[in-house]
C-alpha cells in the first residue's frame, strides 16, 4: 500500500533533501534589459557631467564673444554647476545597479531607481546641450556682426571706387564706429598680457604698466584708490571737455570731430566703470594704466592744440585722444 | 501515475502514535523556533504525482519532493529566498517530517510530458513590466520630446493595469508528512506556501 520506503528517508532527511534540490526564483523576462538600460543611464550622466564641465568660463568666452560675454559667463556658471552632481549620481547610481544586478531581485525602490536612472541621463543631457547652444549662439551672433561689418566695409570700398565719395566715407565711419564698439565691449584689462593697438593709428607712446595679478577682494574699498578714483573722474570730465577745443583742419571734417569726440567718450566712460571695479576689487595696476592713458589723450590735445595738422603728418590720421590711448576699456 | 484528490479534513483525529510522531517530528521543534504548525489531513500514502483537472480549468499536481514534474521540467524547485531562509531554520532546528508533498497549479490542461512554462515571482514581474515601460518611454522622449509625456502617462497606466491582472495565479505549497507505524496513515503538515506567476 505505501508508496514510500519503509525506514522513510532511505537513511537520509527527506526535508534535508527537498531542501537541497530548492532554489530562489531566477530575475523575470526584461530584468536584464531594465539593468542595462539603466547602465546606459549612468553612462548618460557620465557624458552630461563631461560635457557640462567643459562649458567655457567668462574669460574664455571673453576671447570668442564680443557681446555679453560676461553675462553668457554668468549663465554658464549655472549650467556648469551642475557637472559634480550629475559625477555625484552617476556613481551612486552606478554602484546601486551593481548591487541589483548581483542579487538579481527587484523590488519596488530597486525598480524605481532602474526607471529613474534613463530619465535623469536624458534630464542631465538636456541640461548640458542646452549650455553648449547658448555658446553657440553667442559665438555666432559675433560672427553675423563681424560678417556685418566686413560687408559694409566691401561696400563702402565699391562706393568709392565709383566715386560716391560721400556715402563711402560715411559707410566706412560706421564700419569703424562699430569696430570700435565691438572692441570695447567686455573688455578686461586683466586679461591684457599685450594691449591691443590704438584704432586710427599707431601710438607713440610707451606701453603701460602691467596690471597687479588678482588678488581676494577687500572687504571694503581702499580710501586711497576711492580719492584717486574721484580725482581721476574729474580730471578725465575736464579733459573730455578740453577736447571740444581743438581745431579740426582739412583733411579732417566735421564727422571726423565727431567720430573721435563720440569715441573719446565711450572709452573715458568705459575706463570709469573699470576703476569702480578696480577700487573695489583693490587692483591699483588698473589705476596706473588709467592715468597713463589719461596722460596719453592730454598729450595728444595739447600737441594738437598746438599744431592741428601735427597728428596728420606724422600718423596721417586726424587727431584721437583714443589713438593716443595705449590700451582701449 | 494516480489522479487521487487531496482534501482538508473536517474532523481530525491522529491516532496517539500518529500524534506522539507528529509532536516528536514536527510540532515541538517548531514550536520552539517560534513557529506553530498544525495538522491538516490524514490519508493513505499518496503515489509519487498524483494529477487532478478540476471543472474550472487548470491541472493541479500533487507530488514527493523527489518525483516533481514541473521542478524537474524548470530545472528546480523554485521558492522565495525568505521562504528558504524560513524552511532551512525549521529543518536545522529539527523539523523532520517522514515525506514532503509539493502542490502545483498550472492554468492550462496539462498532462505529463506537456512542456512546462517558467514561473517568477509575481511582484517581480509587475515591476520588470513597469520598469521597462518607464525606461522605453524615456528613450523615446529623448527621441521625440512632443510625444514624450504623452506615451510615458499612457505606458505607466497600462503596465499597472498589466501588473494587476497577472496576480490571479498559481499557489506553490509544500506539505511535510509524518507517517502513522501501526496505520501506515500519513498526517499532512503545512510548511510553506507561496505565490508565483506563471508565464502562460
Amino acid at each position: 500500500m505505501s508508496n514510500l520506503p519503509s525506514s522513510g528517508h532511505g537513511g537520509g532527511s527527506a526535508f534535508a533533501d527537498f531542501l537541497s534540490r530548492v532554489r530562489p526564483y531566477p530575475p523575470p523576462p526584461g530584468f536584464w534589459i531594465a539593468v542595462l538600460r539603466a547602465l546606459g543611464g549612468v553612462l548618460g550622466l557620465i557624458i552630461a557631467g563631461i560635457l557640462a564641465a567643459a562649458l567655457p568660463t567668462t574669460e574664455a568666452l571673453r576671447e570668442h564673444v564680443a557681446i555679453g560675454a560676461g553675462e553668457v559667463g554668468q549663465v554658464l556658471e549655472v549650467f556648469r554647476a551642475a557637472a559634480p552632481a550629475f559625477f555625484v549620481a552617476a556613481v551612486a547610481g552606478g554602484a546601486a545597479v551593481a548591487v541589483i544586478a548581483s542579487r538579481r531581485r527587484l523590488g519596488d525602490a530597486a525598480g524605481g531607481l532602474l526607471a529613474a536612472l534613463p530619465m535623469m541621463a536624458m534630464v542631465a543631457v538636456a541640461w548640458s546641450v542646452i549650455g553648449w547652444l547658448i555658446v553657440v549662439a553667442a559665438m555666432l551672433l559675433t560672427l553675423v556682426l563681424l560678417l556685418l561689418l566686413f560687408a559694409l566695409m566691401v561696400a563702402a570700398g565699391l562706393r568709392l571706387l565709383v566715386g560716391d565719395f560721400g556715402g563711402g566715407l560715411l559707410l566706412l565711419l560706421v564700419v569703424l564706429a562699430g569696430a570700435s564698439w565691438l572692441s570695447t565691449l567686455d573688455s578686461d584689462p586683466r586679461l591684457a598680457e599685450n594691449p591691443p593697438q590704438a584704432q586710427a593709428g599707431g601710438s607713440p607712446s610707451a606701453p603701460p604698466a602691467e596690471p597687479e595679478r588678482s588678488a581676494p577682494a577687500p572687504a571694503t574699498p581702499d580710501p586711497a584708490l576711492t580719492r584717486q578714483r574721484i580725482a581721476l573722474e574729474a580730471r578725465i570730465t575736464s579733459e573730455v571737455a578740453a577736447w571740444h577745443e581743438v581745431r579740426y583742419v582739412p583733411p579732417c571734417t566735421r564727422e571726423d570731430r565727431r567720430f573721435e569726440l563720440g569715441t573719446l567718450k565711450e572709452q573715458f566712460r568705459a575706463m570709469k566703470r573699470q576703476l569702480r571695479i578696480a577700487e573695489r576689487e583693490g587692483r591699483r595696476g588698473w589705476f596706473d594704466r588709467a592715468v597713463h592713458n589719461v596722460e596719453q589723450v592730454e598729450k595728444e590735445r595739447q600737441r594738437a592744440l598746438a599744431d592741428p595738422t601735427w597728428s596728420y603728418e606724422q600718423y596721417e590720421r586726424c587727431p584721437s585722444g583714443v589713438g593716443a590711448m595705449g590700451y582701449l576699456w | 501515475m494516480h489522479s487521487q484528490e487531496l482534501r482538508p479534513q473536517a474532523d481530525l483525529r491522529p491516532a496517539p502514535a500518529l500524534r506522539q510522531r507528529l509532536e516528536r517530528q514536527v510540532f515541538a521543534p517548531a514550536r520552539q523556533l517560534g513557529e506553530e504548525l498544525a495538522l491538516v489531513a490524514i490519508t493513505e500514502p499518496p503515489p509519487p504525482v498524483s494529477i487532478l483537472h478540476p471543472p474550472q480549468g487548470g491541472t493541479w499536481i500533487a507530488t514527493r519532493h523527489d518525483s516533481d514534474p514541473v521542478a524537474a521540467a524548470r530545472g528546480a524547485l523554485h521558492a522565495p529566498e525568505k521562504e528558504i531562509k524560513r524552511l532551512t531554520h525549521l529543518q536545522r532546528g529539527g523539523v523532520d517530517p517522514d515525506v514532503i508533498l509539493v502542490g502545483h497549479e498550472l492554468r492550462s490542461r496539462w498532462k505529463p510530458g506537456d512542456p512546462v512554462p517558467p514561473a517568477f515571482l509575481p511582484g517581480e514581474s509587475s515591476t520588470v513590466g513597469r520598469v521597462l515601460d518607464v525606461q522605453a518611454a524615456t528613450i523615446e522622449a529623448a527621441r521625440g520630446l512632443l510625444r514624450a509625456m504623452r506615451r510615458i502617462g499612457i505606458g505607466l497606466g497600462a503596465a499597472a493595469a498589466v501588473g494587476l491582472a497577472n496576480l490571479a495565479f498559481v499557489d506553490p505549497f509544500v506539505l511535510g508528512g509524518v507517517r502513522d507505524p501501526q496505520t501506515g496513515l500519513i498526517g499532512w503538515v503545512p510548511l510553506g506556501a507561496w505565490d508565483e506567476q506563471s508565464a502562460e
